[in-house]
């Protein structure tokens, strides 16, 4: 089919993917009254509801509740021939994807947006062609376009995942078989969210990080504790390790790498994961051939998410970190009322922007870690509570973990705060909020905290800031 | 004590009161020779260097680079013979500095005059303090507290934060002078405030029950409102951080949800309170001061006015040729315009003249003052006696004298004392402009470009270049007419450039 032969449709706006950043865009344009369409190349709802985000906190739910099953004794609990089947569990996590990506469906039609199935490219400023396998099924015009197409997981040169026994996240969330080791290589979020998940499972697991500690972009408090409470679990881990060979075999992979002290190590495991970060999709998009910059792979953006060329934004992703789910859909939400001239919008701040990792224990944080301030010139007051001395964390069996504030000692604002022990992921919001409306520490101590709660250490830590803790 | 001798600000030219420390060319402990460059002083149109007028070791310098002293005022301590480190204590010299007294009647200065103007605070007082309080560490030279802060290294290093750093540009102080307090070792507001005495103390906090008055602020930044902000709607660390700055929440533009003034609003509003525009302040040189105070003294007190003719240049273009290319001259246009100027006063006489109040002065000679443009402002060398001068002399003269005027090379005498001034901007390709006069002459001459213009000449429209000059004139000594009448001479003179050999 010849491109002069289709008809070029006619939009307000355009959104090419449609993952948490891509459909809410969407979504928030129609509300706007603006004729909306999206176009996606495989499924709504994109990565992070597919394979990302959702599939993995149900594979996690079923390891937490293994877990739990395991330690039913420390409960008084007596349970006989607890087991698992590894491919129900992963289909659980299938049927929750499905049903929500079956969701996104709905609210697209629900507010009237366009789907377009197929990939989109730039052809001009203001013009998407969409194709299917190479074959251009459709030409799309819109004053406003937004990309939105996420990231991938970066493959190193000479190491790539072959999805049978070097893995991506991808294939590992849906295994066939348990494997009995697994090497993870990278300790972010996703590393040691699947390092959890397979050794909840009984799996021998190995972390390879190559900076000096886990969890990196975490608190260094907080990398601390994660290691040993990981530790206690039986994970091995390997800190500013470098991988210098992986060769996948029939049945298993051989890696070796040299350990903090220069040592070379060598091991074969099962299964090895790659979990090094992500790269930005933007090839073939044309994008840089219409003149949009790229940053190091990413998209460059202002604060309003436009990029150099006029009527093409780009958000979630794609873009600066952090790379977050909720990020992307915030974005969303600031772009398109960019756009519909909305009053009184704001950016949003990366700083503002929590984060979760759902690994047993759990690990939650928004805003500066205590370095960061310090390297801002910023004269901190550091608040920190054990979760030990928490009623509610004993009565849960969960005593693992802190809860820490950095405070700007001048003003008093609530820099950061940084979490991990169970159920943190839900509590880190009171602080989002806190730090949000600009309170300072006298707020957060004139604010009741209901008891018997976790979020009681919330109260400690802020109150331990200014050293008038009453729990430790 | 009596092997100590002082250094003082010398005078040169009459006209010298007092002078700029520059620069110490000796350090304390280097041996001095009588005659031996000492320290540079700039006075109102030159740097020039004091000598020493006593061999011996220098022990102190009392005068700071930066400072003004009057003449004969004391520049640094000289101890006899070579002196050790030490052998000498810090109380002797304090004692000396204190018992210093300017040998005013030696050098002919009116400092008495000075004392006895009542508006003017006395001009060094410790000097004068008996030798009873002399030993008090404050008799030592220490600077204003504004001018010390000025010195130091560049200081753009320095931590500070955004807001200390405009309120020390704004006050030209040096952030190596401050000691830091705030956050992290950085230099904060309130440390420029502490140092510098910028504003006494902020507005204490407002405490239920008690009984204490509440002073109000005292800042010299103007403009800011006084009334409670207590029902301002701000977040919590916008509010605390504006009464830690001092800053009142009505002054602040709010762009939170819910107009609600948030930490950003407080910050840029700190900047906007304390800074307004980015700039850069520069100290007066001695020769801006000059130039400020002399010629707002013409504008304001002379009557002004202005006479202006057109003049063709075209003859004068060809001879100049001719002289240059043919002879192996280099004569510019200007040195024409001088000789010229010098032959229009000889023939109209009454304009070579200067008002003095209870008389007019009348000179026979056309001193001509020559402005020339140098770094940092202007200067006017004079060319003497330039009607009895031959074009290549007045050439020679007028490129010699600019040239040392450029590098500061000038003595007294060759910048002061001309008759009649010419100021030309022809070679920024002006066309027309007026000066101002150059005190106490009474005429100066403001020459613009000659340029290619068509002019009737009889009923034919001709190519000609034509420069327009205009004459200010001081209307107490020079009238319209006699103006007019130079005017006619000098026109003459350069449309006919062979009549000045008459």
């Amino acid at each position: 089919m010849a491109n002069n032969a289709i008809e070029t449709q006619q939009f307000d706006l355009l959104v090419v993917g449609a993952g948490p950043g891509g459909y809410v865009a969407a979504i928030r344009a129609a509300q706007l009254g603006l004729n909306t369409a999206i176009i996606e190349k495989q499924h709504m709802g994109g990565v992070c509801l597919n394979w990302g985000c959702i599939p993995t906190k149900s594979l996690l739910k079923s390891a937490e509740v293994y877990e739990s099953m395991q330690h039913a004794e420390d409960y008084g609990l007596t349970i006989k021939g607890a087991g698992f089947d590894i491919q129900k569990i992963v289909q659980r996590s299938r049927n929750i994807a499905e049903g929500l990506s079956g969701g996104i469906d709905h609210l697209m039609k629900k507010n009237k947006i366009t789907v377009i199935d197929g990939f989109a490219r730039l052809s001009a400023p203001g013009q998407l062609d969409v194709s299917v396998n190479g074959t251009t099924t459709a030409s799309v015009a819109a004053p406003h376009i937004i990309f939105a197409t996420g990231a991938s997981p970066r493959v190193i040169p000479g190491m790539e995942p072959d999805g049978k026994v070097i893995w991506t996240a991808k294939e590992a969330m849906t295994p066939q078989t348990l494997p009995k080791s697994l090497l993870v290589v990278g300790s972010g979020a996703i590393g040691i969210e699947f390092a959890s998940f397979y050794r909840s499972f009984g799996c021998e697991v190995t972390i390879l990080e190559m900076q000096d500690r886990i969890l990196p972009q975490e608190d260094a408090d907080v990398s601390k504790v994660a290691l040993r409470a990981f530790k206690k679990r039986g994970m091995k881990f390997f800190t500013s390790a470098k991988l210098n060979e992986l060769e996948a075999n029939e049945t298993n992979a051989s890696a070796k790498w040299t350990d903090k002290s220069g040592k070379a190590i060598e091991g074969t495991f099962d299964r090895v994961m790659l979990a090094v970060g992500v790269v930005a999709n933007t090839d073939g998009l044309g994008l840089v051939e219409q003149g949009v910059q790229l940053n190091r792979g990413q998209v460059v953006v202002n604060e309003w998410s436009e990029t150099a060329v006029k009527g093409v934004y780009a958000i979630g992703d794609m873009t600066a970190p952090p790379l977050l789910a909720h990020k992307a859909s915030h974005e969303a939400v600031i772009c398109v009322e960019k756009i519909a001239g909305l009053a009184d919008l704001e950016p949003l701040s990366a700083m503002s922007v929590p984060g979760c990792t759902y690994s047993s224990p759990q690990i939650a944080s928004v805003g500066m870690t205590e370095v960061q301030a310090q390297a801002e010139g910023i004269k901190t007051r550091v608040g920190k509570f054990d979760l030990s001395a928490l009623g509610k964390a004993q009565a849960m069996g969960k005593t693992e973990g802190f809860v820490k504030t950095v405070f700007d000692e001048e003003t008093g604002e609530l820099l950061g705060a940084h979490m991990i022990g169970a159920e943190v992921t839900e509590l880190i919001q009171g602080y989002v909020i806190a730090q949000k409306l600009e309170t300072t520490e006298d707020e957060l101590m004139h604010t009741v905290f209901a008891h018997p709660t976790m979020s009681e250490a919330m109260h400690e830590s802020v109150l331990d800031a200014f050293d008038k803790a009453i729990h430790s | 004590m009596s092997n100590l001798h002082a250094l003082t600000v010398p005078k040169w030219g009459m006209s010298m009161e007092e002078g700029e420390i520059a620069e110490w060319q000796v350090a304390v402990g280097d041996q001095l020779a009588v005659g031996d460059a000492v320290v540079d002083i700039e006075t109102s149109k030159i740097v020039n260097t004091a000598e020493s007028t006593c061999a011996g070791t220098l022990v102190r310098q009392v005068a700071q680079p930066g400072e003004v002293h009057k003449v004969a005022m004391l520049l640094g301590v000289v101890a006899e013979g070579v002196v050790a480190e030490g052998e000498i204590t810090e109380a002797e010299i304090d004692a000396f500095v204190a018992a210093f007294a300017p040998d005013a009647a030696a050098l002919n200065i009116s400092l008495v005059a000075d004392a006895a103007e009542p508006e003017k605070p006395a001009p060094q007082p410790s000097y004068g303090e008996s030798p009873a309080k002399k030993a008090t560490p404050a008799a030592a030279p220490a600077a204003q507290p504004q001018s010390a802060l000025s010195q130091g290294p560049d200081d753009t290093d320095v931590k500070a934060s955004t807001v200390a750093r405009r309120i020390a540009k704004a006050h030209n102080i040096n952030l190596n002078n401050i000691t830091p307090t705030g956050r992290h070792g950085r230099v904060s507001k309130q440390d420029i405030e502490q140092a510098a005495g910028i504003r006494v103390q902020a507005a204490p906090l407002v405490r239920q029950g008690a009984g204490q008055a509440i002073s109000a602020t005292v800042s010299p930044l103007a403009g800011r409102s006084t009334v409670d902000d207590s029902r301002i709607a701000a977040t919590p660390v916008a509010r605390r951080m504006a009464t830690k700055m001092n800053i009142n929440l009505n002054d602040v533009t709010p762009t939170g949800r819910r107009n609600r003034v948030t930490k950003d609003d407080v910050e840029k509003a700190a900047i906007a309170l304390t800074g307004v525009a980015d700039y850069r302040e520069e100290k007066l040189s001695s020769m801006r001061k000059t130039i400020a105070a002399r010629l707002t003294e013409s504008k304001q007190t002379v009557p002004h006015y202005r006479v202006s003719v057109d003049i063709e240049i075209d003859s004068l273009l060809q001879q100049r040729k001719y002289m240059n290319d043919a002879l192996g001259h280099s004569i510019s246009v200007n040195d024409f315009i001088i000789k010229a100027s010098a032959s229009a006063l000889h023939a109209v006489p009454d304009v070579n003249v200067q008002f003095t109040g209870e008389s007019i002065l009348k000179f026979d000679q056309a001193d001509i003052s020559v402005a020339v443009a140098i770094d940092g402002g202007l200067i006017t060398p004079v060319i003497r006696n330039a009607g009895n001068k031959s074009l290549p002399e007045i050439s020679a003269a007028a490129k010699d004298l600019a040239t040392r005027a450029k590098n500061g090379q000038l003595t007294v005498d060759e910048f002061q004392g001309g008759t009649f001034s010419i100021s030309n901007l022809g070679m920024y390709g002006v066309d027309q402009f007026d000066a101002i006069i150059n005190l106490p002459q009474a005429a100066i001459l403001a020459v613009a470009a000659g340029k290619k213009q068509s002019v009737v000449k009889g009923d034919r429209i001709v190519p000609a270049t034509v420069m327009r000059v205009s004459l200010s004139s001081d209307h107490r000594a020079i009238d319209g007419s006699v103006a007019a009448l130079f005017l006619k001479a000098l026109k003459g003179f350069l449309e006919n450039p062979a009549s000045m050999l008459l």
